[in-house]
This record gives structure tokens, C-alpha cells and sequence, in this order.
């Protein structure tokens, strides 16, 4: 992975540059999109495929920061906004980790499924909220005197954040913490034996997580300039994991792969078909069953094994 | 002897009228050993004679229902395990527990950064000195050539290497080692009984170990201590141990 | 007096519809360690073909019946050949994936379920003998309540004749407590695996024909059903059926009272439930949260 990864890296922001000159307004919206979701998966990657925590309701931290932007993009700056969201989400993974985390397994999927879907009803009852039809005319500020309104200036703000989302994201992965949650994935009991806070560990990773998942959703809503109870449904939970899964979940850019081709399948597959989920599951089935390791993890093997 | 170079020498160990019971059974029924710093002692017997029990007692995964356990002068007997392990208790398992998808290297830097309590630290990226290191690390026990595969791709001798790497990463000053050879080929086995020797040298280590080998007891260890039915029978230089016809009776007779 | 009692009825019957599905989900858990997000799209075949082949007329209750047997049936004829073509590749793999599995089968029968029947609210007219009352001393009860408490009851005797009186019911204990052990001692596994799936399946079929009559059938019932059924195996224990039907019985009457009383808050009955056994008994009625260990699986 060393060697092409700054390559890409390079090609990438190179494109990130260049594309408002040459892309349309649903061109940039389409690939702000995809921005969002490769943020979005990683975070949901952290707990799944590194730390080993199967969470189901990631929707939720998604949402918090999605009704945040909805509620006071009038009042606050985006940048004093998004940053805000990313609090206010890991604070509520704070809460959300310390009861949930006191399950494992599959129990704790089922909470953490459950969690999300008590935001989604509440979304629907709670009047300030908007009810079904969300909050719309979310008003996306000015940053540093350039007013947001404008598609170009407002993919730059975008692939900004999601840029040095994704460099947070890569340190964390990194850090003693990174590799301690890894280990402690492989084998929690062998880890705690090396002295290692398994419930601090845990919490953590809910938290950081929750938090980047809360600056996607964010960015959502300032994409969308509608946020609707949709941003807590719990297939918001699931298609993170899905992307996560395609790419290959024990591998860092896993998920961004796998981000960019689910957004683009299900996108071209909704155009034609109302029933474009049945081929999303049918894909995802195969995914899990025959190549479980994603499309990374297989490529990576099978360069070990040409080069040995 | 054994002269020190890099690590402490201390690692005196005083195990006194230990006993260990599941239940009506006494695993360990009141058995006293006493290791010097710094000496390779093997502790050997017949299955069942509590060996692998006297292990879990020292590194605290069960608690005596009386009896003490001492290192340096300190008792410990009431320490849960992670204290020990700070207070520099290693153990390897008869079975290798190392983390199967993680890299070999990763393992290692998994070892070394709980060591240094740096578990939580996740906004700054491990540093090249500290990646750098695990690698010596690695080469100190001849596994640097494999050190980017996955662990679970490891051979059994190469997993044990590992795993004692790993120990060795916790600043051990004593080291235990339950059955280093278990399921080993020839080959495997002679390599790892050269580790262990060179480790020990170079470090000043304490180490106690189990093995059903005679011929690694009779190559590495200094001094022998034979268990039967949880107490121990006798403790010696090998030579004495071989001519001794109770312990004859008991173990060599079967083997 | 009366309006105390009058959620209880309701909620008693909302309970047993939820067993239904729930008890399958614990059964198919219990023996062959899957915890299937998809029971729900099963229920929702159930429904809809309960809707297809009585073509949405109003049929006399007994026919009525006789349908939602058949759609049952049905329902565990396609979980049988899903359990052939699908599950049994699962059952070697950690949890967590079998999960995701299960969770793209969830997607796939959603989709079909909007291929088939669209997306368009269908509605099966309930029998008109079921929308009577029936009167018990001074107690009034809707006549459809009482039969789905005979349901209930007949599903709960059955099960529990099944698994402790039964020749079959030893060998499903025996595979569930250790497969390998059980193949060792000469006992069909597969065949074990295969049956109390379709069991299971059958149930979740069985549960969405009896609802059919009472809701609109979208292919979303796939979905909302799952996360209740969810809910109640986590608060009963995962695998145990009798701490299924208390949590089934429990969220029913928790809801229907919340509905009477606290209507504003009747949406959240699940997650209150949920939450208060969470933080009082995170091992359910009678099971377990699982452990450190599992972790890694």
C-alpha cells in the first residue's frame, strides 16, 4: 500500500481542485455525496472492522449532527457549527457508550440498532424537529467573507473537512490507540492481560467514532440544505457498513472504496429500478459470504502471493 | 553465570506454602520454591502435577486459598494480573495467544505501547523511532525477516519467538514459560531452546519454565524442581535430579 | 374497571402477534446460533401472500384461516430453500458476519417485496365473524384478540411439547447445546438445522398472515417488525422461548397502555422497554448480555 497511496492521495486533492471548473451543479452534489459517505463509512469502520464493536446505529451520531446544522445554521457560522456538531455527537456517544458498551455482541448491535431508532421517532414528534418533513432552508454562511450559497465555494468547504477528516481519521489509526484496538479486536482477553482498559478502550473508540459520524452528517445537511428524519433511519446505519464491507473492513481505505462504488451502484441502480435494493442485498450477500476480507484486503493477498 | 548487561537483574522469586483448590481437588497442596535472580530453573513433573496451576498462581490468574507469592521482597500474592505484569511478570502460554491479524511487528508495538501506558494516546501517529524499535526488537529474537507478515501466517516455533518478544517487551524481570516446545519439530525446538539460552544470558532474566522435554530441561536448565500430586518432591542440579530413583519412579520411569 | 382492563386485552393479543415473529427468531438463534436480521422479510412474505391467495376479497373467518396457514407454509417452503441456498454457509462463520448476512438478505427481500407487490399500501380485509366481540361473564372481548390468544397459547404448548417431549426436541437439544458433539453421536445436524429453520420461518410466516388483516402491507413491514422482534429476544434472552413470550406479553401491554394513557410517548414503548431493562437486567429475562470474550467473534 505505501507506494501508490501518496500518488493517490496527490491525484485526489489534483481533482478535489479542479472539479467545480469542469463538473455541473448535480455533478459536485453527486460527488459531495461521496465525499460525505467515505467520512462517513470510515467512521463506522473504526468500531466495526478495527475496534470489533458491531454497531447498528451509528445513524445516530449521523443525525445529531445533521439536526444540529438544521436547527442553527441561521444563527451560527459553519465554522463554528461543524465543530460543534462533532461535540455535541460525541458527547451523546459519551452517554449512549456508557450504557450500551455494558453489553457485547450481537446484544450490543441490537442497542445501538435501537438507539437510532428512538432518534428517528423522536424526530417525528418532537415539533421543533420538523416532524416528517424535516428542517429545510438550512443556510449554509459565509466562511472567511465568502458566502457558501454557491456550488464551487461550497465543495471546497466540503472537500476540506472530509479531507482533514480523513487525515484525523489515518492518525487515530496509527496511534497506540489504533493499534491497541486492533489488538484488543483480535484478542480482548490477551489484551486486558497486557494491561490494557478494555472499557476505556471500547468507550473510546464509540466516542471518536460518534463524533466524525456527527461531522458527516453536518456536512449532509449543508449539502442537502434539508435535513429529514431519513438522516437517523437505521438503513443510514446499515450503509456504512455495506461500503465498509465492499472495500474491505480490516483495511484503513476499505471504506472509502467501498463508499465511492456503492454510492455511484446505488445511484445508477435508483434511476432505473424502485427495487434497486434487492441487487444492493444481493451484492452485499456475496460480499459477506464469498469475499468477506472486501475488495482491498483481496487485492492486498493476492499481491503477497505473487510477490512471494 | 549469567551476567547482566541490559535489563535488572533482580527477579527473585518465593513461592511459600502455596495452595491453589478447584474445588475439593488441591491443584497446588502447599508447595514452597524458592528461585535466585537471575537463575533458569525448570519446574518438571507428570501431567497433573499442578505445574501449569503453580504458573497461573504466579502470574495471579487464580488466587491461592492460602500461601504467599513473593517477588524482590514483595509480596504480591493478592496483585491482579496487570499489576504484575507492570511489576514485571511475563508470561508466554503453552498455547500462543498473539493477536492473528495483526502484523508481527504490529504485536510487538501492541507489547511495548502497554508497557508504556499509552493505550489512550490516539491523536498522534506512532513515531518511526518507536516502529524502529519494535524491529530490533524482532531481529533479537530472529523474526525481523517476518516481521510485515500476519501473525496468524506463523509457524508454532516462530508464534513462540513472538510471544516471547512479546513478554520481553513488558520489561520482564521475571519470565514464564509453559511448555516453550510444545508441539515443536526437532528443528523448531532446538531454536527455540538457543533463544531462550541466548536471552537469558544476554538479560540476566529470571526464568521458570515447564516442559515435558526432557532433553530442553537437561540443556537449559540450571536447576531442576520436581513436582508430583502438587507438592514438590525435590529440588536440584539436573545431574542429581537423573539419579534419584524416586523421581525415577514417579516421572523418568513413564516417560 | 373497564378502562383498566380494555388495553389489557389489546396488548395481550399485540403480544402474541409479536411472539410469533419473535419466537422464531429465538428458535432459529437458540439452535443454529444466527441471529437472522431477514425473520422480518419472511413476516413480510407471510403477509403478502396471505393478501395473494385470498386476492384481497373478505373471506369467511374459518377460510381466512385456512389461508394464513397456507401462507405460513409457504413462507417456510422459501425459508427452506433460503436455509439450503444461504444460511448453511453461515453457520461456520463469527456472529457478526452471519449478521451482515442476514442483513443483505433483509435488503433482498425488501427489494422483492417492492418487485412483486410495489410499494403501494395493499389491504386485506379482515373476515367479518373476526370483527365481532365476544362476551366472557362481564368481560367483552374482540372476537379476533381471542382467537390470536388461542394462537398464542396453541404455539406456546406446541413448542415446549416439541422440544421437551420429543424424540425430535432431544436431538435439537443436543445440536444446540454442541453440534459436533451431537453429529458424533449420530444425530443429522443439517437435518436438525433444516427443520427448526422452516419451524421458525413458518412462525414469522404464520405471524404476518394474522397481522395482514390489521395493517397495510407495504414492503416496509419487513423492517418495522424486525427491530420490535429484536427488541424482545434481547429483553427475553436470546434462545429461550419462554422469556420470549414475557417480553412478547410485556412490550404488548407496555405499549397498549402507553397508548391509552400516554399517548404521546406509545411510539417509544419498545425503546423504554428496552432502556429499563438495559440498565436494570442487561442479561435479559432469562439470558445473558454476553461476555468480554465474544468480543473477537
Amino acid at each position: 500500500m505505501r507506494m501508490p497511496l501518496g500518488a493517490i492521495v496527490a491525484a485526489a486533492v489534483l481533482l478535489a481542485l479542479t472539479l467545480p471548473h469542469w463538473a455541473n451543479g448535480a455533478q459536485l452534489f453527486f460527488w459531495e455525496t461521496v465525499l460525505i459517505q467515505m467520512l462517513y463509512a470510515l467512521s463506522v469502520n473504526l468500531l466495526i472492522g478495527h475496534a470489533g464493536i458491531p454497531s447498528f446505529g451509528q445513524a445516530a451520531f449521523f443525525g445529531i449532527g445533521a439536526y444540529a446544522v438544521g436547527l442553527a445554521s441561521a444563527a451560527l457560522p459553519p465554522i463554528v457549527l461543524l465543530p460543534l456538531a462533532m461535540v455535541l455527537a460525541a458527547v451523546a456517544a459519551l452517554a449512549v457508550g456508557a450504557i450500551a458498551l455494558r453489553t457485547y455482541g450481537i446484544a450490543f448491535a441490537m442497542v445501538t440498532l435501537a438507539v437510532g431508532q428512538v432518534l428517528y421517532t423522536a424526530t417525528l414528534h418532537v415539533p421543533v424537529l420538523g416532524g416528517e418533513n424535516g428542517l429545510a432552508g438550512i443556510d449554509r454562511g459565509k466562511l472567511f467573507g465568502i458566502a457558501l450559497g454557491s456550488p464551487a465555494a461550497f465543495w471546497y468547504l466540503c472537500a476540506a473537512c472530509v479531507g482533514l477528516g480523513i487525515l484525523a481519521l489515518r492518525t487515530v489509526h496509527l496511534s497506540p490507540f489504533g493499534y491497541l484496538l486492533r489488538a484488543m479486536r483480535d484478542d480482548p482477553l490477551r489484551t486486558r492481560f497486557l494491561g490494557v482498559d478494555i472499557r476505556a478502550q471500547r468507550l473510546g473508540a464509540f466516542v471518536v467514532a460518534g463524533a466524525f459520524g456527527g461531522l458527516a452528517g453536518a456536512l449532509f445537511a449543508y449539502a442537502n440544505q434539508i435535513v429529514t428524519p431519513d438522516a437517523f433511519a437505521w438503513v443510514r446505519s446499515g450503509d456504512p457498513i455495506i461500503m465498509a464491507l465492499i472495500g474491505g473492513m480490516s483495511t484503513f481505505w476499505g471504506p472509502v472504496v467501498g463508499a465511492l462504488i456503492y454510492t455511484w451502484v446505488t445511484h445508477a441502480f435508483a434511476e432505473v429500478t424502485p427495487a434497486w435494493i434487492l441487487y444492493v442485498g444481493m451484492v452485499f450477500l456475496f460480499f459477506v459470504v464469498v469475499m468477506p476480507e472486501g475488495l482491498l484486503s483481496m487485492a492486498r493477498s493476492l499481491r503477497e502471493r505473487l510477490s512471494r | 553465570m549469567s551476567a547482566a548487561s541490559e535489563a535488572s537483574t533482580a527477579g527473585a522469586l518465593c513461592v511459600r506454602d502455596l495452595v491453589v483448590s478447584y474445588g475439593a481437588n488441591r491443584a497446588v497442596d502447599g508447595i514452597s520454591v524458592e528461585v535466585a535472580a537471575g537463575e533458569l530453573r525448570a519446574v518438571i513433573g507428570p501431567n497433573g502435577a499442578g505445574k501449569s496451576t503453580l504458573f497461573a498462581a504466579i502470574a495471579g490468574e487464580v488466587a491461592p486459598a492460602s500461601g504467599s507469592v513473593v517477588l524482590d521482597g514483595v509480596d504480591v500474592t493478592r496483585w491482579a494480573p496487570h499489576r504484575r505484569v507492570r511489576y514485571g511478570v511475563a508470561r508466554a502460554f503453552q498455547v500462543s495467544r498473539i493477536f492473528p491479524t495483526l502484523t508481527v511487528r504490529e504485536n510487538v508495538l501492541a507489547a511495548w505501547l502497554c508497557r508504556e501506558g499509552k493505550a489512550q494516546l490516539w491523536w498522534r501517529a506512532v513515531d518511526g523511532a518507536t516502529h524502529a524499535r519494535a524491529g530490533v526488537a524482532l531481529d533479537d529474537v530472529g523474526l525481523g525477516a517476518l516481521a510485515e507478515r500476519r501473525g496468524d501466517s506463523l509457524s508454532q516455533g516462530d508464534r513462540k519467538r513472538l510471544e516471547i518478544a512479546m513478554a520481553l517487551q513488558l520489561d520482564a524481570r521475571l519470565l514464564l514459560l509453559d511448555e516453550p516446545t510444545a508441539g515443536m519439530s526437532p528443528k523448531e525446538t532446538s531454536a527455540t531452546v538457543a533463544l531462550v539460552e541466548s536471552l537469558w544470558r544476554r538479560r540476566g532474566l529470571t526464568i521458570l519454565l515447564t516442559e515435558h522435554d526432557m532433553s530442553v530441561v537437561f540443556r537449559l536448565a540450571q536447576r531442576l524442581t520436581v513436582m508430583h500430586r502438587g507438592r514438590v518432591l525435590c529440588t536440584g542440579a539436573p545431574a542429581e535430579i537423573r539419579n534419584r530413583a524416586d523421581v525415577r519412579e514417579i516421572y523418568l520411569g513413564h516417560g | 374497571m373497564h378502562n383498566v382492563l380494555l388495553p389489557f386485552v389489546g396488548g395481550l393479543g399485540q403480544g402474541v402477534l409479536l411472539f410469533l415473529i419473535a419466537s422464531g427468531l429465538t428458535l432459529i438463534y437458540g439452535v443454529m446460533r444466527v441471529l437472522n436480521f431477514s425473520h422480518g422479510g419472511f413476516f413480510m412474505l407471510g403477509a403478502y401472500f396471505t393478501y395473494t391467495l385470498a386476492r384481497g376479497h373478505v373471506l369467511p373467518a374459518p377460510l381466512l384461516v385456512a389461508v394464513v396457514v397456507a401462507a405460513g407454509l409457504l413462507t417456510a417452503l422459501v425459508g427452506a430453500i433460503t436455509e439450503r441456498g444461504v444460511f448453511r454457509r453461515l453457520y461456520s462463520l463469527p456472529e457478526i458476519s452471519s449478521l451482515l448476512a442476514t442483513f443483505a438478505l433483509l435488503l433482498v427481500f425488501e427489494g422483492l417485496g417492492r418487485l412483486v407487490w410495489g410499494i403501494a399500501p395493499l389491504s386485506q380485509p379482515q373476515s367479518p365473524a373476526f370483527l365481532g366481540e365476544m362476551h366472557l361473564g362481564p368481560v367483552t372481548l374482540p372476537s379476533y384478540d381471542v382467537f390470536l390468544y388461542v394462537v398464542g397459547a396453541g404455539v406456546v404448548v406446541g413448542l415446549e411439547w416439541l422440544v421437551e417431549k420429543t424424540e425430535f426436541g432431544r436431538m435439537v437439544r443436543a445440536t444446540a447445546a454442541d453440534r459436533q458433539m451431537a453429529a458424533l453421536l449420530g444425530i443429522d445436524v443439517e437435518r436438525i438445522f433444516l427443520a427448526m429453520f422452516s419451524l421458525g420461518i413458518f412462525l414469522a410466516g404464520l405471524g404476518g398472515g394474522l397481522v395482514s388483516p390489521l395493517i397495510g402491507l407495504t414492503p416496509e413491514l419487513a423492517v418495522s417488525f424486525i427491530i420490535q422482534a429484536f427488541a424482545i429476544v434481547i429483553v427475553g434472552g436470546l434462545g429461550s422461548v419462554r422469556g420470549t413470550l414475557l417480553a412478547a406479553i410485556f412490550f404488548g401491554l407496555l405499549n397498549a397502555y402507553l397508548v391509552a394513557l400516554r399517548p404521546e410517548l406509545a411510539d417509544f414503548s419498545l425503546y423504554i422497554g428496552m432502556g429499563l431493562f438495559l440498565i436494570f437486567r442487561p442479561q435479559g429475562i432469562m439470558g445473558r448480555a454476553g461476555s468480554p470474550g465474544e468480543l473477537a467473534a
